[in-house]
């Protein structure tokens, strides 16, 4: 018999990678009806030239390396989606660009391609961006100014909620608005309802799991409390920072990535939420005043050894699981009252 | 490799990087050529350390006027009489005759040089904006690239590409060698 071995995903059912992928990208489309809404039809070009760019680059790399493109499997496309959702909808084209070819050249075709990379493409790519450009990166239209097809220096740019989180101060915007998304940031990230529903449809799709998204914003929710940055009452400040920045968005899309994440369910919850807290913790000590990206690729290195963890446990629980089956605990005789026997 | 990916962010740095490493490698390989076998093994690597180390101060008094680029290259100035290729050729692998010793020195520095100016001036166009000092207008302006990430990473490319043209050159010479070895057994 020929065993054939092969990395993550393994999927033996009626879903396949390309299922998956339809999941992913039908969950982007309403964030970018939203971004339409909000800032034009900005929004719409540049997801289009970050899937056209990323399908590029992937269908060229795989032919670098002797393998037949393989485009169909929508990778290439979801890391195109998603990098515009991560930056300000002002980014520009050569941004886009950039980010999308390190995503896919770098930090993921060199390490076999889909299925064996140990980054999350998108995720690599932004962080990449927002260390070459992080004036733009981290500089935001106004919701409801139209942007141009081409950005120039008319155009208003605001800071996000995050810098006055970063600055230790509280933002002057409504939490009933950051859920609504009428706040500056990232294109993607701000829409916190339309992103909640984005992650029960790809629940409810079985594309992704509730143990590292919920685990994920409670490490997040759990450092927000315990460590506040602003001068407010407790709730507030943990909506003030899950509201802000990426951690939503990160949440629904990056942290779900099966390839990147552990298999078994202690580990997810595991990985979710050191993910969670260390995201918090680097926006305590971190420069940038959204760290999340920084710290999902440092807990991506580390998913194989979580991962070695979890097969240990697994097997411990399995094995304690089957000494209890075949040797059941034997309830002891009650004591006998001897001189009742002997009378 | 963090001699050609940390302080090479300019054209002249990696230039000035080179030039220090030749400095370090090339007499100590000559040296170890002509009396390597007469120094006992405890004492030569402080002996070689010295010439090297002497050859480096030797050549930064002579660039001495270069303050801030010697300020750029920072730590890696002293270390570098202490590099892999000295400490290859003079200690671990030394070559018996001078015309052996100095090719191999004489290549391998060229091979760095090579590297570090690519490097460096691509590291200085795309990320700075300039080459040799002088501004220049990049069509595009990636700061990354000045990072040590980003040195790694083009280093990883760029031996990529190498194998990749050493994998297209050793395959043409086997086919060209069994194409003549064919012809001959078809002659006989």
């Amino acid at each position: 018999m020929k065993l054939r071995t092969q990395n993550p995903p393994h999927i033996r059912s009626r879903e396949s990678s390309l299922t998956m992928m339809t999941d992913i990208v039908i969950a982007t489309l309403p964030l970018y009806a939203m971004a339409v809404y909000y800032y034009g039809t900005r929004a719409l070009l540049l997801g289009g030239f970050g899937v056209i760019v990323s399908s590029m680059a992937d269908g060229a790399c795989q032919l670098l390396a002797g393998r037949i493109p393989n485009i169909r499997d929508l990778s290439g496309a979801v890391t195109g989606l998603l990098i515009p959702l991560l930056l300000p909808a002002s980014a520009s084209y050569s941004m886009i660009l950039l980010a999308a070819l390190f995503g896919i050249a770098v930090a993921k075709q060199p390490f076999g391609g889909m299925g064996q990379n140990i980054f999350n493409p998108a995720a690599a790519g932004t962080a990449f961006a927002m260390i070459c450009w992080p004036k733009s990166a981290f500089a935001y239209p106004v919701p409801f100014e139209r942007l141009p097809a081409m950005v120039d220096d008319t155009v208003r740019l605001v800071s996000s909620p995050a810098y006055s989180l970063s600055l230790g101060g509280t933002p002057n915007i409504d939490l009933l608005d950051m859920l609504l998304g009428n706040a500056p940031g990232p294109m993607g990230g701000t829409n916190i309802l339309v992103l909640l529903t984005c992650l029960i449809f790809l629940i409810v799709r079985k594309t992704v799991g509730l143990a590292m998204p919920a685990a994920f914003l409670g490490g997040a929710s759990l450092m927000a409390l315990l460590t506040p940055r602003v001068d407010a009452p407790a709730l507030t400040a943990v909506a003030y920072e899950l509201m802000s920045g990426l951690l939503v968005i990160g949440a629904v899309f990056l942290i779900n990535d099966p390839v990147t994440s552990p298999k078994r369910t202690l580990p997810k919850i595991f990985y979710g939420f050191g993910t969670g807290a260390l995201s918090m913790a680097f926006r305590h000590i971190g420069r940038y005043e959204e760290s999340f990206l920084f710290a999902l690729l440092v807990m991506n290195a580390t998913v194989w050894i979580i991962d070695v963890w979890g097969e240990h446990l697994a097997h411990a629980m399995r094995r304690k699981n089957r000494e209890f089956k075949t040797n059941p605990p034997v309830s002891e005789p009650a004591e006998q009252d001897v001189g009742a026997a002997q009378k | 490799m963090p001699f050609v990916i940390v302080p090479t962010l300019s054209l002249k740095a990696g230039l000035l990087m080179s030039a220090f490493l030749a400095a370090a490698t090339i007499p100590s390989a000559v040296l170890a050529s002509l009396v390597g076998r007469k120094i006992p093994p405890l004492f030569s690597l402080p002996f070689y350390g010295t010439v090297s180390t002497g050859c480096v101060l030797l050549l930064r008094f002579c660039v001495s006027g270069q303050a801030l680029l010697l300020e750029d290259l920072g730590v890696y100035v002293p270390l570098a009489a202490f590099n892999g290729m000295m400490l290859e050729l003079a200690l671990v692998h030394p070559r018996r005759r001078v015309p052996d010793a100095l090719h191999d020195a004489v290549m391998m520095c060229f091979g760095f040089l090579l590297v570090a100016a690519f490097l460096s001036a691509l590291r200085e166009f795309l990320g700075s904006g300039s080459l040799w000092g002088v501004p220049l207008t990049a069509p595009i302006r990636i700061r990354g690239l000045v990072l040590p990430f980003s040195g790694f990473i083009l280093i990883g490319f760029l031996s990529a590409l190498f194998r990749r043209v050493d994998s297209i050159i050793i395959g043409r010479m086997l086919h060209a060698s069994r194409r003549t070895a064919k012809q001959g057994g078809d002659a006989v």
